[in-house]
């Protein structure tokens, strides 16, 4: 897997949110993202997922280019932002769902990711009963689930417990190994440094040194 | 695939929300049934579902008075919102993601307004038939409320459904352009206009059975209604998925709440 991002700006409403950003990103690494409150990660992980286009410039992955040739990235787990689910579904039927528009994985499959992210694959609860911890956590398992080859994770271990962390910890680590390329943002600068092999530092849309 | 994810979430989820409609046709069918008790109308069963989108005739050109049509403007009205509740909500959001297609997604929520407007009139039609065996009105397919002019076609029927699966897909090519609260606003606009003026560009007009020229000597064309009713599909759906095809997602204040 290889992302690049070709002199890349993003103009909403006359306000520059990217600024020409060029950047070459390689599957078997995680990426970090370090930046202030608005300063364009969150609109960055929306542009590498295709949810917003750039003014300028281009995504290309795996030679297609973003919005070209392709939608959205063809192997992509997202969480961006508050995770979405349906309140009265459970965590399985939830990912369940999601997981038919992708490659069908099996229950027990879905189940597995569920265990690993440390939600309970047979727990009766709707989703609307939740705690943040726990909504967080099934937002992970939707991203990861069948290790796709790009992960773009917001925010990751907001909400989330000491031993939640721990365990992201590991699945990350485990999908590095399989060769996925990991975007994650993180406010927290030394779980960052943890977790990332390279960490990029953004700053009013720019990629600073 | 994106289909079966419409079919489970904005459309099994929603059926509950049918038996609002189905009590806004029961009290119109009271209404009805009174009158024509009080006025000794021979009314059967298909002149019950026909009443829901009679509306009026063509104001001015028919002479009569101009009486806003409530019932039919509360259906279309709350089909509008259901419509507007779904393709764009944040839910919808992530499975946009996970299809990887924008042209896909837009096509199956189409085929998902077809299947909404298809089940909400059969809601209507059944509602008013059960409303029709219990209180004893004859199960006929006769059409009594309604004059027939010269021009009337059976096919003319279709076109309330017609009108509302193609005000279902404009609505959705308005929600790309725009935010699915102001493209409701616009239909509930253009359906209100329509009572008023009558003309095939307000397209609204197609779904009132009055305003038709098989029921009213001027009122517009079956031909006519379904070639405007063409057009406007096929421009909607083009200038839809083009739109949606170049629009950002940027996710709503409302859907953080």
């Amino acid at each position: 897997m290889i992302l690049e991002l070709q002199n890349v700006t993003k103009t909403i409403k006359g306000v520059t949110i990217l600024d020409n950003i060029t950047l070459t990103m390689q599957g078997g690494k995680v990426y970090g993202f370090q930046g202030k409150n608005g300063s364009g990660k969150t609109m960055l992980m929306r542009l590498i997922c295709g949810l917003i286009k750039p003014t300028s410039g281009q995504v290309v992955i795996n030679g297609e280019i973003l919005g070209k040739d392709i939608s959205f990235p063809r192997s992509v787990g997202v969480l961006i932002e508050n995770p979405s689910f349906l309140p009265e579904y459970t965590a399985f039927k939830n990912l369940k769902l999601l997981s038919d528009l992708q490659d069908h994985l099996s229950d027990d499959e879905l189940k597995a990711v569920l265990s690993n992210v440390g939600l309970d694959p047979e727990d009766k609860r709707k989703y609307r009963s939740f705690s943040l911890g726990m909504k967080q956590k099934l937002g992970i398992a939707a991203a990861v689930m069948g290790e796709p080859e790009l992960v773009i994770l917001d925010e990751p271990i907001n909400a989330v417990d000491d031993a939640g962390v721990e365990n992201i910890r590991m699945i990350l680590s485990k999908l590095k190994e399989s060769g996925s390329l990991i975007i994650v943002a993180c406010h927290d600068r030394e779980e960052l440094e943890l977790i990332s092999d390279e960490i990029l530092k953004i700053d009013a849309g720019r990629i600073v040194p | 695939m994106y289909f079966k994810y419409d079919l489970k979430v904005g459309f099994m989820r929603d059926l509950p929300k049918l038996l609002i409609l189905a009590g806004l046709v029961l009290i119109a069918n009271i209404s009805l049934y009174r009158n024509a008790e009080l006025f000794s109308l021979n009314l059967g069963s298909l002149d019950y579902i026909l009443y829901l989108v009679k509306s009026i005739a063509p104001f001015p050109q028919s002479g009569e008075e101009f009486r806003f049509p409530v019932v039919w403007y509360l259906i279309q009205l709350y089909l509008a919102w259901i419509i507007g509740r779904y393709p764009f909500s944040s839910v919808c959001e992530s499975a946009l993601i996970y299809g990887g297609s924008r042209q896909k997604w837009y096509l199956s929520k189409v085929a998902w307004i077809v299947l909404t407007v298809l089940t909400y009139y059969l809601v209507m039609i059944i509602t008013s038939l059960v409303f029709c065996l219990v209180v004893g009105v004859p199960i006929s397919w006769e059409i009594n409320l309604l004059e027939l002019t010269e021009e009337f076609s059976s096919v003319a029927l279709f076109l309330p459904i017609v009108t509302s699966f193609v005000t279902g897909v404009f609505q959705l090519f308005l929600m790309a352009l725009t935010t699915p609260i102001i493209s409701f606003f616009l239909v509930a606009a253009l359906s209100a206009a329509s009572t008023y003026i009558t003309s095939p560009i307000l397209f609204t007009n197609c779904s009132q059975l009055l305003k038709l020229s098989a029921f009213s000597e001027v009122g517009i064309g079956t031909g006519e209604s379904y070639l405007t009713l063409a057009i406007v599909f096929l421009v909607s759906l083009v200038a839809g998925l083009t739109i949606f095809n170049r629009r950002d997602i940027l996710r709503s204040r409302r859907d953080e709440e």
